[in-house]
């Protein structure tokens, strides 16, 4: 089909024809059209089937309130739903499909609904398919589901990227009409830093939709020439294409700015969309206002449409919608739908004015005191039923109605901090009430300013009070300043059949009628009972007239009746663009241990622990499963020596004259009297007397330790150090830092330990047993000079050390370790060694510190000093704690080949597994390879007492139950002979 | 949100994070009279008011100050920062 | 014994470098680090120490503030790599030092373009953060130190085991935005 609707003029480039498909059929449209654009002019106003009944539609709007022609954009990986034909820049190539129908847009299967309309009332599916109770599950959901929804999700990965920014600026304005314009020009003049965010490709709002002079220049020119003006300025950024989606706390808005859209896909390395928070000393809301349609039966076809839309396409786009054009209004702008068309060789059918007293429109037929009531035309509208003044019923043959019930200033934004709009009765519409978002103001159309001349004056003076400039607002051009004083009409009562409200969700005055009927009359059980205003449009054209339907019902006032709060986003948002960059691996940064590299190499099998990427195994060749090679890795560390990178254990460098007391304090245990040169097993309890992390603290002089924590709790831990040091004794002379990353930090475990490292440490530093004993350290120097930390403390159960080097050396030392130990046949070992060689010794870890147990619990209750204070020393004595009676100990499985698993709960033998005969749980467990069998720990009611006793480990879960002896947790070594060798 | 850093001006709130009630600061006397009813009463009661709230929260990916912050939690208005070592003092914390 | 050899914290043996349109991104390996910080009731002398969110430029130490009481020092790798007893010699006071090189990876980066691909990863006001200026925030959830060191240069310290990801980020907003 050829462009048969495209009129002269318009603000398109004729020049640049564009190649498009809709449905399969191939269009053309031009340079600045919208896809909707291009399909009117191209004779199409058939775009969708409505959500519930499948009715036929077309275009309503010509802006982002599109409540029907919702299509599939594109294909493939990138196809999204739900997409406004509206908001769609056309690009060449362009393909788009209509949704939610089966068969045709044309013939749609689905369209029986709409014969079945009385049994799809609002709420039906809270009074039907209740019936055999089975059939939900089976039939009627699965139908159901099938048949909600409006557009289909491509179901495979976005190939997209999108991006996130922050901006600042002394003044944000949300909208470029001519308020929005107005303001930035005043803001901008002035050297403040600007931004001017738009929905729209083209900045200027109606200017580019209307036949307004400003000055001696048409309002689109005049539009042009300010944005060329505020491009030259550095201190301003335009943000086309971009919305601003919601006004958050302490003026932070969030916008997103499809860079990419208009395209048929992204440039190399460039971003679909970006989402920008921007940090906005004040905010300007000039987001102008929405048209709202009179309710009439069959007011749904396609062909009717806003008269404000009409305009717009004929003005902008040189798009007539039709050929033979009614206009129904009850205000005076909706007479320049006539006008304006009309000036552009369209035929004007009828002006239906609800006004009995309007001024009579010279040269049309205008029809004062009259109505639609009906209209015919499934496919797209081809008649209408208008009562006349005098009660006559004519029809008029048209093929595009255009409806004006007034305009809704845009006042959604200023509701996002819990502010509720107020009525206007002069505008018979809601604008922004008294309690704004912090820093914002609302200038032109939004705040109810309705003229050309009050939106270029009320943004200029806007911006100067927003950014406090002396002076007075520079002059604007003289516009049109005619009032907007709409008759007001909701609906018109006549008629039997349908008159719609919500288009999207299919909501009519019928069923807001139901919804009174049954009882759901508060504004907020209207709005969830018919889902009106639930829909991708927010009710954008049908919450003022539903809250109007339901006010006269209740005979309230439309005040009275109130509203639902506005919530971000404004319009639908892409989930990509929240994620940003933040998706597949690069979901949250990730942090590598020195030996990364080296591990690398070797082939290991990586774990993510936090954000930490450890060496998990080192399988070698011939090994098929992980088993082969932890057994292997453990047997090696306990036969000769094993190293493994223990640099993710948190370190924090404690130092002042109060070291020693703030770590008293700190830890449960004591350490004011550690010895110069000795590690020791700290213990913190949390205040309320649960254990909460254990480490080490090593004293490398008087004033001054290394802290250790567990891997998990360093970020935690440094933050209460930091709250005790800041907060509770702010006085003590103790200063911290965080030392984790700066020193690369690996155990040498297993009888050849010392050995190994004498290869290491230089000569002049004696790591004898006498000279370096059990719990010792110092600072020593290896390989020839480089400074390092020596730490004589085992985490195996092995005679064993930890060596620390300024990282950046730690690739260098894990390499010379292993070549060195090769004598020594020395493994590197991996974090599932490390679990089973501590399992063994019987070691608390995480599992065992998981906030639930006690000092008590760890049968380290002899840990807790009572001759000092530390946190959690005088809750851990509470009644309710002393009087918990699980104990740690061990577990192993009486039949070789049964699996002890960590998380059973441990039941007398011969009792119902339930929780009322909960014996404990078992925390951790591993095969242990030097006993030949599973193993466990855990926490035991009375544990200590009963050694030697037979229990079921039980597993209902994964459905399996097992045998275990309760043991000392401590399986190897128990009086750590080898520890102290 | 944005808190006002005494020392480093406005901030995201995302570079924070949050402890709770300011009280936590005022840790009872191990030593002093019924010292178990004190810790019990510090570590559960708080008040929880729907208005004026002094808070307490940690500039962990700033400078690591601990700040003292009023804030209206019906409207999130912050009204006063304070760097929590000065509160401390001042509110009679030593040593 | 031969002496080990340090690796860059991206994991070579040499410093990285990259350049999109007008940027360059140059990973700085020359720089040995000291945090120092004032104990209780003394003052640091020996060293000018910065005010509030400032850096000072030195030969061989320059200082930028961290916290209240708090510093970071800065001196060329290869005369001061062993910093801690070097600082000890410096400074009089009662002072902690802590050894920071291995902690921290830096990069720097400047040129036309610098500020928008910052726009795109830190969420401080860039403005407002004016040449001698340090500041320390998030880089897309990593912890960074910025100081600004002229119009269109920064210096970025980043933890070091984050630098891959840091590195990463940085590398592939300047592909989008240059």
């Amino acid at each position: 089909m050829s462009q048969v609707n495209r009129l002269s003029g318009g603000l398109v480039d004729r020049e640049t024809a564009l190649d498009f498909s809709f449905d399969g059929k191939r269009y053309q449209g031009v340079a600045g059209d919208t896809l909707a654009s291009a399909l009117l002019a191209n004779g199409v106003r058939l775009m969708g089937r409505s959500f519930k009944y499948h009715r036929p539609r077309g275009v309503l709007s010509a802006g982002s309130e599109e409540p029907n022609a919702l299509v599939e954009l594109r294909d493939g990986a990138r196809r999204e739903p739900n997409t406004r034909a509206t908001c769609v820049e056309l690009y060449d190539g362009l393909l788009a499909n209509s949704q939610n129908r089966i068969g045709s847009l044309r013939f749609d299967a689905m369209a029986v609904n709409d014969l079945l309309s009385p049994f799809l009332a609002a709420g039906f599916y809270y009074k039907t398919f209740m019936w055999p109770r089975a059939f939900w599950e089976k039939v009627y959901e699965p139908i159901i589901r099938n048949a909600a929804g409006l557009g289909r999700l491509s179901k495979q990965e976005d190939p997209d990227s999108y991006d996130k920014g922050f901006l600042h600026c002394d003044l944000l304005i949300v909208g470029a009409g001519p308020a929005g314009l107005a303001a930035a020009l005043t803001a901008g003049r002035s050297g403040k830093r600007v931004i001017l965010a738009d929905e729209d490709f083209r900045m200027g709002g109606r200017l580019n939709c209307e036949t307004f002079a400003l000055g001696d220049q048409s309002g689109a020119d005049w539009a042009a020439a300010t944005v060329a003006e505020l491009t030259g300025m550095d201190n301003v950024r335009l943000l086309p294409r971009t919305t601003v989606l919601g006004a958050f706390d302490h003026g932070i808005y969030a916008a997103v700015e499809r860079v990419s859209d208009h395209l048929t896909q992204p440039a190399a390395n460039r971003v679909r969309q970006t989402l920008w928070r921007i940090y906005a000393s004040r905010t300007l809301l000039t987001a102008g206002a929405t048209e709202r349609p009179v309710a009439f039966e069959n007011n749904d076809r396609p062909g009717i449409m806003l008269a404000g839309a009409m305009r717009s396409y004929a003005n902008r786009w040189a798009v007539t919608p039709g050929q033979k054009v009614a206009v129904f209004t009850n205000n005076d702008d909706g007479l320049r739908t006539a006008v304006d068309l009309a000036a552009k060789g369209v035929t004007i059918a009828a002006v239906i004015d609800s006004r009995k007293d309007a001024t009579p429109l010279e040269g049309f037929n205008h029809l004062r005191g009259a109505l639609v009531v009906n209209s015919r035309g499934r496919l797209g509208l081809r008649e209408i039923s208008v009562r006349l003044a005098d009660g006559s019923l004519h029809k008029i043959a048209c093929d595009a109605l255009g409806v004006s019930g007034g305009w809704n200033p845009n006042v959604q934004l200023t509701c996002h901090q819990r502010g509720r709009p107020v009525w206007d009765d002069t505008l018979a519409a809601f604008v922004p009430g008294g309690s704004l978002p912090t820093g914002m103001s609302v200038a032109g159309a939004a705040m109810g300013d309705m003229t050309t001349t009050g939106a270029l004056v009320s943004g200029a003076r806007a911006a100067m009070e927003a950014l406090e400039l002396s002076g007075s607002a520079p002059d604007m051009p003289q516009a049109e300043d005619a009032p907007c004083s709409p008759t007001p009409l909701w609906f018109v009562s006549e008629g039997k059949g349908r008159a719609w409200v919500d288009l999207q969700n299919d909501v009519t005055v019928k069923d807001v009628k139901l919804s009174h009927q049954e009882g759901f009359v508060s504004v907020e059980h209207l709005k969830r009972y018919t889902t009106l205003g639930m829909a991708t449009d927010q009710g954008k054209t049908s919450n003022v007239t539903a809250l109007a339907v339901m006010a006269e019902l209740t005979g309230k006032t439309i005040p009275e009746t109130g509203t639902t709060i506005f919530r971000p986003p404004y319009t639908p948002v892409a989930i990509g663009a929240f994620a940003g960059r933040s998706s597949g691996k690069d979901f949250r940064p990730t942090r590598l241990t020195p030996s990364h590299k080296w591990a690398g190499e070797q082939g290991a099998e990586f774990v993510e622990v936090g954000a930490w990427l450890r060496a998990q195994w080192f399988p070698k060749a011939g090994e098929s499963s992980w088993r082969q090679s932890v057994d292997r890795e453990v047997l090696a560390v306990r036969k000769s020596v094993g190293v493994c990178d223990v640099t993710t254990l948190g370190k924090i460098d404690v130092q002042g004259a109060d070291a020693a007391t703030f770590l008293n304090r700190i830890y449960c245990n004591g350490f004011a009297k550690l010895a110069v040169g000795k590690v020791r097993y700290g213990l913190m309890l949390r205040e309320d007397g649960m254990a909460m992390d254990d480490g080490t603290a090593a004293r490398m002089a008087e004033d001054h330790f290394v802290v250790t924590t567990t891997t998990a709790n360093a970020v935690g831990i440094s933050r209460h150090m930091e709250f005790a040091r800041q907060c509770l004794w702010p006085d003590l002379d103790v200063t911290l830092i965080s030392t984790t990353e700066a020193w690369a930090q690996y155990a040498v475990a297993g009888p050849n330990a010392r050995k190994l490292l004498q290869k290491i440490v230089d000569p002049e530093f004696d790591i004898s047993n006498e000279a370096f004993p059990f719990m010792g350290c110092g600072e020593i120097t290896v390989c020839g000079g480089l400074r390092a930390r020596l730490f004589r403390i085992s985490f195996s159960g092995e005679l064993a050390f930890e060596l620390a080097v300024p990282t950046q050396y730690g690739d260098a030392l894990i390499r010379r370790l292993m070549a060195e130990g090769e004598e020594f046949d020395v493994v590197a070992y991996g974090t599932e060694t490390l679990g089973v060689l501590r399992i063994e010794k019987g070691h608390a870890a995480g599992n065992e510190l998981n906030g639930q147990t006690s000092a008590l619990n760890l049968g380290m209750g002899r840990m807790v000093s009572k001759k000092k204070d530390s946190i959690g020393s005088i809750l851990s004595e509470r009644e309710g704690m002393t009087a918990d009676r699980h104990r740690f100990v061990g577990f192993k499985a009486v039949n070789a080949g049964d699996a002890v698993v960590a998380g059973a709960h441990l039941m007398n033998k011969g009792s119902v597994e339930n929780a009322a005969n909960d014996q404990g749980w078992v925390s951790s467990a591993a095969y242990s390879p030097v006993l030949g069998s599973s193993i466990g720990i855990g926490f035991l009611v009375d544990g200590d007492t009963r050694l030697g006793e037979i229990m079921v480990a039980a597993n209902p879960l994964e459905g399996s139950s097992v045998n275990v002896e309760v043991v000392s947790a401590h399986f190897v070594d128990p009086d750590g002979e080898r520890l102290r060798g | 949100m944005i808190i006002n850093h005494p020392l480093l001006g406005p901030r995201d709130s995302q570079e924070f994070t949050y402890l709770g009630d300011a009280s936590l600061m005022h840790r009872p006397d191990r030593q002093g009279e019924n010292a178990g009813e004190a810790f019990y009463e510090y570590q559960y009661q708080r008040d929880n008011p729907a208005g004026l709230h002094r808070e307490l929260w940690y500039h962990e990916q700033g400078d690591r100050s601990w700040l003292v912050v009023t804030r209206d939690t019906t409207t999130h208005e912050i009204t006063d920062v304070k760097l929590a070592r000065d509160v401390a003092r001042s509110e009679g914390r030593s040593t | 014994m031969d002496n080990l050899k340090a690796i860059t914290p991206l994991g070579s043996s040499t410093p990285r470098q990259d350049q999109v349109a007008g940027v360059t991104l140059v990973e700085n390996c020359d720089v040995a680090l000291a945090s120092v910080a004032q104990r209780m009731g003394a003052t640091i002398s020996g060293l000018d120490l910065p005010a509030v969110g400032k850096s000072l430029a030195g030969d061989p130490f320059s200082v930028f503030w961290t916290a209240p009481g708090q510093w970071m020092i800065e001196a060329p790798m290869n005369s001061h790599e062993d910093i801690v007893p070097a600082l000890l010699q410096h400074l009089d006071g009662a002072v902690s030092i802590t050894e920071q090189s291995g902690g921290w990876a830096r990069f720097d980066i400047s040129g036309e373009g610098t500020i928008p691909v910052l726009e795109r990863l830190v969420m401080l006001d860039l403005d407002a953060l004016q040449p001698g200026d340090t500041a320390r925030s998030t880089l897309d959830h990593i912890g960074v130190f910025l100081i600004r060191r002229g119009a269109q240069k920064f210096t970025l310290y980043a933890p070091r085991s984050s630098a891959a990801s840091l590195h990463h980020a940085l590398l592939q907003a300047m592909r989008a935005v240059l």
